[in-house]
C-alpha cells in the first residue's frame, strides 16, 4: 500500500472534524510530495503537475490555520533528496506507478475525495475559522482535481 | 490583437502632412498674394513650432540654464540640445509676435491649405507628445515618475537623442520651405515686418537643425534607436485575449505576446507594496513560480520543434535553436526550485492570487496552446498531450519568426518576474511577513504553534533560489536576443529597449565628476535639472572611489552621463536565417533624407536670394 492509498484510507475513515482536518492535511502533504517526485518526467502533464502542486500547498496551508486541527499536526513527509530531473532516485519511490497517467488518475481521485470530505466538513463545522479553512482547502483540492482528472463527463 | 497606437504613427502622419505642405509651397508662384501666404504660413508654423518647442523643453528643461562657461563640459548632444531648444524658443517668440491676431479663425474665411497642413502636422506631433506623456505621472513632490516599462526607455539617453533629432529635423525642414515664402513678391509694405519675422523664425528653425545635425555627425543615433522610438506604444494595458479554439499560429503568438506584456506590467507594482500588500502572498508566489516553470517548458518544446523544422542549409539556425532550448530548460529547472521553496513557506497574507500570477498562468496557457497539437489543449489534463508537429508550427518563415518572438517575450517576462519576485521576497522578509510551518523546522525549534516566522537561513535560501532563477532566466533572454537578431523578429526591439536603459558606465567611473572642480558647480545645477543630467560630459580620467549616496554626482552617475555613450546594440546579421527581417522603414534614412532636403532647400533659398539681389542692383 503506497502513501497515497494510505492517505485515501485515512480520509475514508475520518469521522470527527479534527480527524478530517488531520487526514486532509496529510493527504495534501502526500500529494505534494508525490507530485514533486514525478513532475520532472510528466512531459505533457508537466504544467498540470506543477500547478496542482501549488494548489496542494495552498490547501495544506489553509488547513494549518484551522483551530480544530489537532496538535501536533501530522508530520510532513520526509523531504525528498530528489534533485530536479534526477530520475535515478525514483527507484526508492514508495509510489510505484506504471506511467504518469496512472499517477495522475490516482492523484485526481484522491484530490476529488479530499474536496468532497472537506466540503462536507465545512458544512458541519461550527467555528467560522474551521469553516473558512475547510472551504478554502476544498477549493484547492477541487482545483487539483480539475487539473489532474481525465477529461470527459 | 495588439492595435495600440505608437509614437511612430503620429510622427509619420506629421511627416506626411508636412510633405503635402511642402508640395504646395514648392508650386507657389509670384502671382500669389504674398501677404496672405505669409500670414497663413506664420499662423501654421506658430502652431507647429509651439509643439516642437514643448517637445524640446521636455528633453532639456527651459529652467535649466547652463552658463556659457560650463557648456564645453557638456556632451555634443548636450550642447546641441540646449542650442536647439533655445533656437526653437526664439523661433516661437518671433512667430508669436508676427502672428498676433492673424491666425485664421473658424468663423473667418476658410483657412488656406498650407495653414491646414501645418496645423495638422502640429496636431499629430502634439498627440505623439501626449502619447509619450502617458508613460509618466507627476509625483506628490512634482517630480516626473515612470508609470510603465517604457518610461525608462523614453528617458534614456539614446531615445532622447533620437526624439530630439526627429522633431528638430521636422522643424528645420519646415523652416527651410517656409523661408522661401519671404522672397516671393506680392507682399505689401505693411506685411514687410511679418515677412521679416517669418524669415528670422525660419532661420532659427534651420539653426536648430544644424545644431542637432552636427551632434549627430559627431555621435550618430543608431537606426535601431529610431525604430525603438517609433515603436513606443500608448501606455494602455493590452486587452486580455480570449481563445476561440480556431486560432492560427500567428494569432496564438500575438495573444501570448499580449499576455506576456500584461504580466510584465502587473509585476511592476508588486515590489513597491510588498511590505503590506495581500498580493504578496505565498499563494501568488508559488503559483507564479509554477507558471513560469510551465512557460519555460513550453518554450523549450517550441524551440526544439522549430529546430526539427527542415531548413535547407540552415544548420547554424538549427544549432542556435537547440542551444536556446537548452538554456530555457535550465531556466525551467531553476523556476521549479523556486516553486519547491514555497512548499513549506508562505506569507501572512490570506489566500490571494496577484494579477501578475494570474497573467503568468495565462502565459503558460497560451504558450502551451502553441506548443501542443490539440486545439482544445488547456493547462488541465487533456485528451492528448501530443506536441505540435514542426510543419504545423512553422508552415512558413513568418510563423517561425512569430514563434521565436513569442518565446523571446516569454523569456523577457519570466526574467522580469524573477527580478520583481526576488525584490518582493526581500521586502516581505524585512517586514517579517515570511512564515513557515513549525514541523518543517528541525528538532532544535520548540514552538507550540503550527506556524512561525521563517528563520533567516530559510529566507536566505529562498532569496538565493530566486536570484538563481533571475540569473538563468536572464541568460535565456540573452540567448533569445541573439536568436531574435539572427532571424530579424520584431521582438528584437526588446533588446534595443533593454540596451537603451542599460547603464554602460559604472558608478565608480563617474566619481571624478564630484571631485572635478570644473564639474562640481554644474553637477549642483544638474541636481535640480531632472532629465537634463544626461548631457554632462565626464572628465577624461576616472577614479575608483565609490560615490556617496544621495549626492548630485550619484544621480549623475545613475543617469546617462558621458559622450559617445552609445549602448552596445547587437550586431545585425547580414544574412537572415529565416527570411527578411520584419522591420519598419529605415527611419534614419528618412532623417538623412530630411537633412538632404533641408540642405537643398537652403541652397535653393540662397540662389533665389542672390538672383533677387542681382535684380535689385
Amino acid at each position: 500500500m503506497n502513501r497515497l492509498t494510505k492517505a485515501q484510507v485515512r480520509l475514508d475513515t475520518a469521522r470527527s472534524l479534527p480527524e478530517v482536518l488531520s487526514a486532509s492535511c496529510q493527504a495534501f502533504d502526500q500529494m505534494l510530495a508525490t507530485i514533486r517526485e514525478h513532475e520532472a518526467r510528466a512531459e505533457g502533464l508537466f504544467a498540470a503537475f506543477v500547478l496542482a502542486a501549488a494548489y496542494a500547498a495552498d490547501g495544506r496551508d489553509a488547513l494549518l490555520a484551522a483551530p480544530s486541527l489537532p496538535w501536533p499536526p501530522p508530520a510532513a513527509p520526509p523531504r525528498s533528496a530528489l534533485a530536479v530531473d534526477d530520475m535515478a532516485a525514483l527507484a526508492s519511490d514508495p509510489v510505484i506507478v506504471a506511467d504518469i497517467d496512472d499517477l495522475a488518475d490516482t492523484l485526481g481521485d484522491l484530490s476529488k475525495l479530499t474536496a468532497a470530505v472537506l466540503a462536507s466538513a465545512a458544512s458541519h463545522a461550527l467555528d467560522p475559522s474551521d469553516q473558512a479553512a475547510c472551504t478554502q482547502a476544498a477549493q484547492s483540492a477541487d482545483a487539483m482535481w480539475s487539473l489532474l482528472a481525465r477529461p470527459g463527463p | 490583437m495588439n492595435s495600440r497606437a505608437t509614437f511612430g504613427d503620429f510622427i509619420r502622419a506629421a511627416d506626411q502632412h508636412l510633405d503635402e505642405a511642402f508640395v504646395e509651397l514648392a508650386v507657389i508662384r509670384t502671382t500669389t498674394d504674398g501677404g496672405t501666404l505669409v500670414r497663413e504660413a506664420t499662423a501654421g508654423l506658430r502652431r507647429l513650432v509651439t509643439v516642437l518647442e514643448r517637445c524640446a523643453r521636455d528633453l532639456t528643461p527651459a529652467d535649466w540654464q547652463v552658463p556659457e562657461r560650463y557648456r564645453p563640459l557638456l556632451t555634443a548632444w548636450g550642447r546641441a540640445s540646449i542650442q536647439a531648444r533655445e533656437a526653437l524658443s526664439h523661433s516661437a517668440a518671433l512667430l508669436r509676435a508676427a502672428g498676433s491676431g492673424q491666425e485664421p479663425r473658424a468663423d473667418d474665411t476658410e483657412p488656406g491649405s498650407i495653414y491646414r497642413r501645418l496645423e495638422s502636422a502640429a496636431r499629430e506631433l502634439s498627440i505623439g507628445r501626449d502619447l509619450l506623456g502617458t508613460h509618466f505621472a507627476t509625483g506628490i513632490d512634482g517630480s516626473r515618475q515612470g508609470r510603465s516599462e517604457w518610461a525608462p526607455v523614453i528617458d534614456s539617453d539614446p531615445v532622447s537623442r533620437a526624439l530630439m533629432a526627429e522633431i528638430v529635423s521636422l522643424g528645420a525642414m519646415t523652416g527651410s520651405h517656409c523661408a522661401r515664402l519671404t522672397w516671393i513678391s506680392g507682399g505689401t509694405p505693411e506685411t514687410a515686418p511679418a515677412r521679416q519675422r517669418l524669415s528670422a523664425a525660419c532661420h532659427w528653425l534651420m539653426a536648430a537643425g544644424c545644431a542637432i545635425q552636427s551632434a549627430d555627425q559627431a555621435d550618430s543615433v543608431p537606426r535601431d534607436t529610431h525604430e525603438l522610438l517609433h515603436a513606443i506604444p500608448v501606455n494602455a494595458e493590452p486587452e486580455r485575449p480570449v481563445l476561440r479554439g480556431d486560432e492560427t499560429v500567428t494569432e496564438l503568438c500575438e495573444g501570448a505576446i499580449a499576455i506576456a506584456e500584461r504580466a510584465r506590467r502587473a509585476s511592476r507594482a508588486l515590489v513597491r507594496d510588498a511590505a503590506w500588500s495581500p498580493a504578496t502572498s505565498g499563494t501568488s508566489l508559488r503559483h507564479a513560480a509554477a507558471a513560469c516553470a510551465a512557460t519555460s517548458y513550453h518554450c523549450e518544446i517550441l524551440l526544439r520543434t522549430l529546430a526539427g523544422q527542415q531548413f535547407p542549409e540552415r544548420s547554424q539556425l538549427h544549432d542556435q535553436l537547440l542551444g536556446s532550448a537548452d538554456t530555457v530548460r535550465n531556466a525551467r529547472a531553476t523556476w521549479l526550485k523556486a516553486a519547491h521553496s514555497w512548499d513549506q513557506m508562505f506569507t501572512d497574507a490570506p489566500k490571494v492570487t496577484s494579477r501578475a500570477a494570474a497573467d503568468t498562468a495565462d502565459l503558460a496557457y497560451w504558450t502551451g496552446r502553441l506548443a501542443f497539437a490539440d486545439a482544445e489543449w488547456t493547462l488541465s489534463r487533456g485528451p492528448s498531450q501530443a506536441i505540435r508537429p514542426p510543419e504545423s508550427l512553422a508552415a512558413n518563415p513568418e510563423d517561425a519568426r512569430c514563434v521565436i518572438a513569442t518565446v523571446h517575450h516569454a523569456c523577457e517576462t519570466i526574467t522580469r518576474l524573477a527580478g520583481s519576485d526576488y525584490q518582493q521576497i526581500q521586502v516581505a522578509a524585512r517586514a517579517g511577513r515570511l512564515l513557515v510551518t513549525t514541523r518543517s523546522l528541525d528538532e532544535s525549534y520548540d514552538i507550540p504553534h503550527p506556524i512561525t516566522r521563517a528563520p533567516a537561513h530559510r529566507v536566505d535560501a529562498v532569496i538565493a533560489t530566486y536570484g538563481d532563477a533571475e540569473a538563468v532566466s536572464r541568460t535565456a533572454t540573452t540567448v533569445m536576443d541573439q536568436l531574435a537578431a539572427t532571424t530579424g523578429t520584431a521582438s528584437r526591439l526588446l533588446t534595443a529597449a533593454r540596451n537603451a536603459i542599460a547603464p554602460t558606465h559604472g558608478d565608480a567611473q563617474n566619481t571624478a565628476e564630484v571631485r572635478d572642480p570644473q564639474v562640481a558647480p554644474l553637477a549642483r545645477e544638474v541636481e535640480s535639472a531632472g532629465s537634463a543630467q544626461r548631457f554632462v560630459r565626464p572628465p577624461p580620467a576616472a577614479e575608483d572611489t565609490p560615490l556617496q549616496p544621495g549626492t548630485a554626482a550619484r544621480r549623475l552617475a545613475r543617469g546617462v552621463i558621458g559622450p559617445n555613450r552609445e549602448p552596445p546594440l547587437p550586431q545585425r546579421q547580414s544574412a537572415c536565417e529565416v527570411g527578411e527581417p520584419i522591420v519598419a522603414a529605415p527611419t534614419s534614412d528618412a532623417i538623412a533624407d530630411r537633412h538632404i532636403r533641408i540642405d537643398a532647400a537652403a541652397r535653393s533659398l540662397g540662389a533665389s536670394r542672390s538672383k533677387e539681389l542681382e535684380l535689385e542692383l
